[in-house]
């Protein structure tokens, strides 16, 4: 009996030290950071920290800017020795408790990417709060400007737009989502090297204004009005950022890379021809592949790429009256023209000038012999990689010609 | 103690399962620079080696029928001896209890409760870990069933959604990508790390009806263990590739946050963290009863409740002063690598011997 009073004690014990109690937060105390961006200067060896946050209630926002603006967050920033303390600013002067778990964007500055990266990505990466789902992206500025602009005819906020735009880009093959995990494993995988989405951001203010004012470091609640423009990525080479791709580049990145692109692509412009002899059309299905091939052990990089595409315009004023499938195959080699200039580009940035294997060429040696690749090429990876032969094979196809199988006529 | 009851089959195969599976917050992260891609199949070799020594247990449990490989040890080596014997026994499941309750402790510390004192989880942990080895065996062996059914069903419920897309096939191929020595090394780890089942087994062999012919019991038990622990390891590699998987702390809970469906289809590892917890009780209840039933041996006849409680707070305050799971994690190692094997092995040879002794003295008696 004394041992079931003893149990029966130690049950009722249980709800008085519910351990929910110590972590108990109301949502309305939060401040649910949307967008982070990261600078670095390097002459003063200075970070810039800033966040952008939704407030949970109307009146929080109302009172801070007022103004008819649609902009939905409050952005601040703070520049200090480190991140930390840069962070530890912010949160002085934000009156609720900073919350990462719906961070949907870190944008981080050029100079931060070209010197600073592998501390950021460690502290990103170990840090519980942030989701490592989080999308990365790089800007050519500064990130503060970034975050800061916001699109005065759209209502939502900075945060949700970069984040859409990265999501659209994707498909279009101008630029690819890269999340935090993402990032780190590129970093962490030997025979590959990072790359992440570039964000362009354009105001005719040149620099974004701190309405709520500026004490010591502190910018509060920065804003211009602006837009933003993802296109191209930003090129790694370990842990630092050597370059961008440009939008035809990213493109050609994703083709080698085998990402699954629905987006529309014309065919290369020929001789002194005007646009009118520029085919459309509509990319459906693609697909590629890094293939090694080991002679003697000295690997030769395959680069095999599928599209299945539909036309979407013929020439205006020229071709034969029927779309025959002679002239079907003659578009499909002029889209494969078109998507081997695209993997061209990519391999004379990314190999030839930037000199970082992006695409993953040693990562797939590793995988088709990885003791050959850790015995004899992991370690000169880097000096052997810009030499190494690549050989490009485009398999287009067109499945259909569109609403029409004759071409448009004039009177 | 020593209770007149006998374990079901089910019972037997989820308490194998309970005792071999409570490794998984560390044992790949461990075991991945040895055997890269491999450390899926070096898991599920090593869990599968233990085989032959659980056999081994419900072979001399055939000698002594309602009792413990300890009560053998007792008839064959004398008090002394055996008493001694338990004593580190009990030793050995303190120490494992303490890097359980630590590791799951700041689990919960870092994802999701970071403001609530460790002290705190671990007394409610050991307080659930009380009630339910004082419930008997039968109560825990029940228990073990519908803690591992559903430690099971959360941890595919949350992976499930992995496929097709998070999983990515190039960070599992190629399977070998390690030397046999890396390989081996693993394995071994992995058999170290595991054989906490078999203190298990010695404990509960003595409530296994007939063990000499139900030892297939204990086989599909490890055999289930072995492709459960497995396949968590090549789901996370497969997520997240090999070369991160060997540095997170705790592994399916990183797996599935990457897991994301759209907008609303995210948030996975509260499953991840609901078979942890399941996992962690079982663990902590079954060393607790190990080292209780064990106990009531050394001091016979006095107060066994209170022994229980004892025994909790020799394993409460420990772990509370502990309280850091990378010293947790390091003395999961050390046991797994040097001690809880070794201890095992001696044990079972010794038990051996007892039993030759026993059966020789049974031979001059009856001439």
């Amino acid at each position: 009996m004394k041992i079931k009073i003893i149990i029966l004690a130690f049950i009722l014990l249980l709800p008085i030290i519910q351990t929910g109690c110590w972590d108990y937060e109301e949502y309305e105390d939060m401040a649910q950071v949307s967008a982070v961006g990261i600078d670095f200067d390097k002459k003063s060896g200075k970070a810039t920290f800033t966040v952008q946050y939704i407030p949970t209630s109307k009146s929080e926002k109302g009172g801070t800017s007022g103004g008819p603006s649609k902009k939905m967050d409050i952005t601040y920033a703070a520049t200090a020795n480190t991140l930390y303390e840069a962070l530890g600013k912010i949160q002085q002067v934000t009156f609720k408790k900073l919350f990462y778990g719906y961070l949907k964007v870190i944008v981080i500055g050029e100079d931060a990417a070209k010197h600073n990266m592998l501390d950021l990505a460690e502290l990103h990466d170990r840090t519980p709060a942030i989701r490592s789902t989080t999308y990365l992206a790089f800007t050519t500025g500064k990130a503060e400007d970034a975050v800061t602009t916001y699109d005065a005819a759209m209502e939502g906020s900075t945060s949700e737009e970069i984040h859409s735009l990265i999501k659209i880009a994707n498909s279009g093959g101008v630029a690819y989502v890269v999340s935090i995990q993402d990032f780190i494993r590129m970093l962490a995988i030997p025979g590959i090297e990072a790359t992440a989405p570039r964000v362009i951001t354009v105001s005719n203010t040149p620099k974004p204004e701190a309405k709520g004012g500026t004490e010591g470091n502190i910018k509060f609640d920065e804003e211009r009005s602006g837009d933003h423009r993802v296109g191209g990525m930003a090129a790694f080479k370990g842990d630092k950022l050597v370059g961008w791709l440009n939008e035809k580049e990213a493109l050609g990145f994703g083709w080698i890379t085998g990402k699954k692109l629905r987006s529309y692509k014309v065919s290369e412009k020929s001789g002194k021809a005007g646009s009118e002899d520029i085919l459309f059309y509509r990319i459906s299905k693609s697909q590629g592949k890094i293939k090694v091939k080991l002679d003697n052990d000295q690997p030769d990089f395959q680069v095999n790429v599928k599209v299945v595409a539909d036309l979407r315009k013929y020439y205006g004023n020229k071709g034969p009256d029927f779309l025959n499938p002679e002239e079907v195959t003659l578009m499909e080699n002029k889209l494969s023209e078109s998507i081997r200039s695209d993997i061209e580009a990519a391999l004379m940035k990314g190999q030839k000038k930037l000199k970082s294997d992006i695409f993953g060429f040693g990562f797939s040696l590793f995988r088709k012999d990885w003791k050959l690749w850790r015995t004899e090429y992991e370690k000169k990876w880097d000096e052997i990689f810009p030499e190494m032969p690549v050989t490009i094979n485009v398999q287009a196809k067109i499945i259909n010609t569109g609403t029409n199988n004759r071409r448009l006529y004039l009177k | 103690m020593q209770e007149h009851i006998k374990l079901t089959r089910e019972q037997v195969i989820f308490l194998c399962f309970l005792g071999v599976i409570g490794n998984i917050v560390y044992i790949h992260t461990w075991i991945d620079d040895f055997t890269d891609r491999a450390a899926w199949v070096a898991a599920f070799s090593g869990v599968m080696l233990l085989i032959p020594l659980a056999i081994w247990i419900f072979y001399l449990g055939k000698f002594y029928p309602q009792g413990t490989i300890f009560d053998i040890l007792e008839s064959g080596l004398g008090k002394i001896a055996s008493k001694t014997l338990r004593l580190v026994f009990i030793l050995v499941n303190i120490a494992v209890a303490v890097a359980q309750l630590n590791m799951f402790t700041q689990m919960l510390n870092v994802f999701f409760l970071q403001y609530t004192p460790a002290w705190v989880i671990m007394l409610v942990l050991t307080m659930i870990g009380v009630l339910f080895a004082n419930g008997g065996i039968q109560s825990f062996g029940r228990l073990a069933v519908i803690l591992g059914v559903l430690g099971i069903l959360n941890f595919f419920a949350a992976f499930i959604f992995a496929f097709p897309n998070f999983v990515h096939l190039e960070y599992i191929v190629p399977v070998f990508d390690t030397s046999l020595i890396g390989f081996i090394k693993g394995t071994v780890f992995v058999t170290g790390g595991t054989a906490e089942c078999l203190l298990l087994l010695m404990i509960i062999v003595s409530y296994v009806p007939d063990p000499g012919k139900h030892y297939m019991w204990a086989v599909k038990g490890i055999a289930l263990s072995a492709v459960v622990l497995s396949s968590a390891i090549l789901i996370i590699i497969a997520l997240m590739s090999p070369e991160l998987a060997k540095r997170i702390a705790f592994g399916g809970v990183n797996a599935a946050r990457l897991i994301q469906v759209g907008t609303f289809i995210q948030g996975l590892e509260i499953f991840i963290l609901a078979s942890y917890q399941f996992i962690a009780i079982g663990k902590i209840t079954s060393t607790m009863y190990c080292s209780w039933i064990s106990g009531t041996k050394i001091i016979t006849g006095k107060k066994p409740f209170l022994q229980l409680v004892i025994i909790a707070l020799i394993i409460l305050i420990p772990s509370v002063w502990l309280t850091s799971y990378n010293k947790a994690y390091f003395l999961a190692v050390a046991l797994g690598s040097y001690i809880i094997l070794p201890f095992s092995l001696v044990i079972l040879l010794l038990a051996s011997i007892s039993v030759v002794i026993i059966n020789k003295r049974a031979g001059s008696a009856a001439k």
